[in-house]
């Protein structure tokens, strides 16, 4: 479990389906994430019971949970690029009314902390289309940086669009948001 | 079979092997290709295996021979093809160092591009690239690809982390630099 200041980071379980199944098959928020192709619960399912074994490297799925306990999102690591010491970072926050409320800039904070500071990750980086304002402003709180722009890199909704891709080193991280804090253990 | 002005593209064969083999173990061909580890006979025999059998929807590796003498000089591939948002990466290697710096990289990259935007129908084709490779960074800028953004810190290599250039040609941007394909008439 990794803490957050309003979200507890924890290993998805097979009772995650229904929440799961309910995001993927509504458009508005799978706009900027997928495709949209429907999914099924048994598809669902069959996800849920592989991201349930993989808590460690190189792929790391975990489940956004409110301090009250309630399931609200997604929050994954792909760290296959072992050698370079590299991750791409995926997050949904599928409960709608839980939007903008600073939810999501929490379980990335938390997750890039674990990410840095125990996976001893270099580098994570994800693609966000370029037109999904509220995402990019969040990153940016986070600290990542745009490194490039990929042009007319998705269709979706009957055109191209843009994809961002976007960076934050482990120094840069620990320049803004502190170096690792060593409590003493009692 | 595609053909170039210098070399022409044709499926990779069981024959290929010992040369592949030779080109992805001499570190002066790979240092700035993604291939870190040593390569077996056994994993060259699996990857011929998979690149001549491999159904062109999940991308097409090929091999570039010269038109002049069918000598086998390197391969070239699609990879990572993405049908709906109708894009793919390239990748590719000049194994033979004799035949670096004579435009066959180029040709060779021009002509599968032809072929990925004139009959497979993608419309945007991507690389990345180390920022310090010049000689590549040259070719693909003479095929039509530009700079889209720089990776940083995303490789590592020969004890540093490198950079690596992000590099992206569109269907509309081939054509205006290397025209539409002429059609000939029938005679």
């Amino acid at each position: 479990m990794l803490a957050g200041k309003l979200v507890r980071l924890r290993a998805v379980q097979g009772s995650d389906c229904e929440g799961g199944w309910r995001w993927l098959n509504d458009r508005e928020v799978t706009l900027h994430y997928s495709r949209g192709y429907p999914v099924s619960r048994a598809e669902q399912q069959v996800w849920l019971d592989e991201a349930s074994r993989q808590t460690s490297p190189p792929a790391i799925v975990l489940a956004i949970d409110t301090l009250e306990g309630r399931h609200i999102g997604i929050i994954n690591l792909d760290g296959s690029d072992r050698e370079n010491r590299s991750a791409e970072l995926g997050i949904m926050i599928g409960e709608k009314d839980c939007w903008r409320r600073g939810y999501g800039t929490d379980a990335i904070i938390t997750l890039l902390r674990f990410a840095f500071d125990e996976i001893n990750l270099n580098r994570v980086w994800l693609d966000v289309n370029a037109e999904n304002g509220r995402a990019i402003a969040c990153y940016r709180k986070c600290g990542f940086v745009e490194e490039a722009r990929f042009r007319q890199h998705r269709y979706k909704l009957g055109r191209y669009s843009d994809t961002l891709i976007m960076g934050i080193l482990a120094a840069e991280y620990r320049a803004l948001h502190g170096a690792a804090l060593t409590k003493e253990l009692p | 079979m595609l053909i170039g002005k210098l070399v022409r593209l044709r499926r990779f064969e069981k024959e290929d092997l010992e040369r592949v083999l030779g080109w992805i173990n001499d570190r002066e061909v790979t240092r700035f290709l993604a291939a870190r580890y040593p390569f077996s006979r056994a994993q060259e025999e699996d990857w011929i295996d998979r690149v001549s059998k491999q159904p062109p929807s999940e991308g097409l590796v090929l091999a570039i021979e010269l038109l002049a003498d069918s000598r086998h000089i390197g391969s070239i591939g699609l990879h990572d093809v993405h049908w709906e948002d109708c894009h793919a990466s390239l990748g590719i290697m000049i194994g033979e160092k004799d035949c670096w710096g004579q435009g066959y990289g180029s040709d060779a990259i021009v002509t599968l591009l032809r072929f990925a935007f004139d009959e497979m129908n993608l419309h945007r084709v991507t690389l990345d690239v180390l920022t310090d490779n010049d000689r590549a960074i040259a070719s693909y800028r003479k095929c039509g690809f530009v700079s889209e953004g720089t990776l940083r810190q995303a490789y590592y290599q020969e004890g540093r982390y490198r950079d690596l250039l992000t590099m992206g040609v569109l269907a509309g941007e081939f054509r205006a630099l290397h025209g539409v394909r002429q059609v000939k008439a029938a005679s």
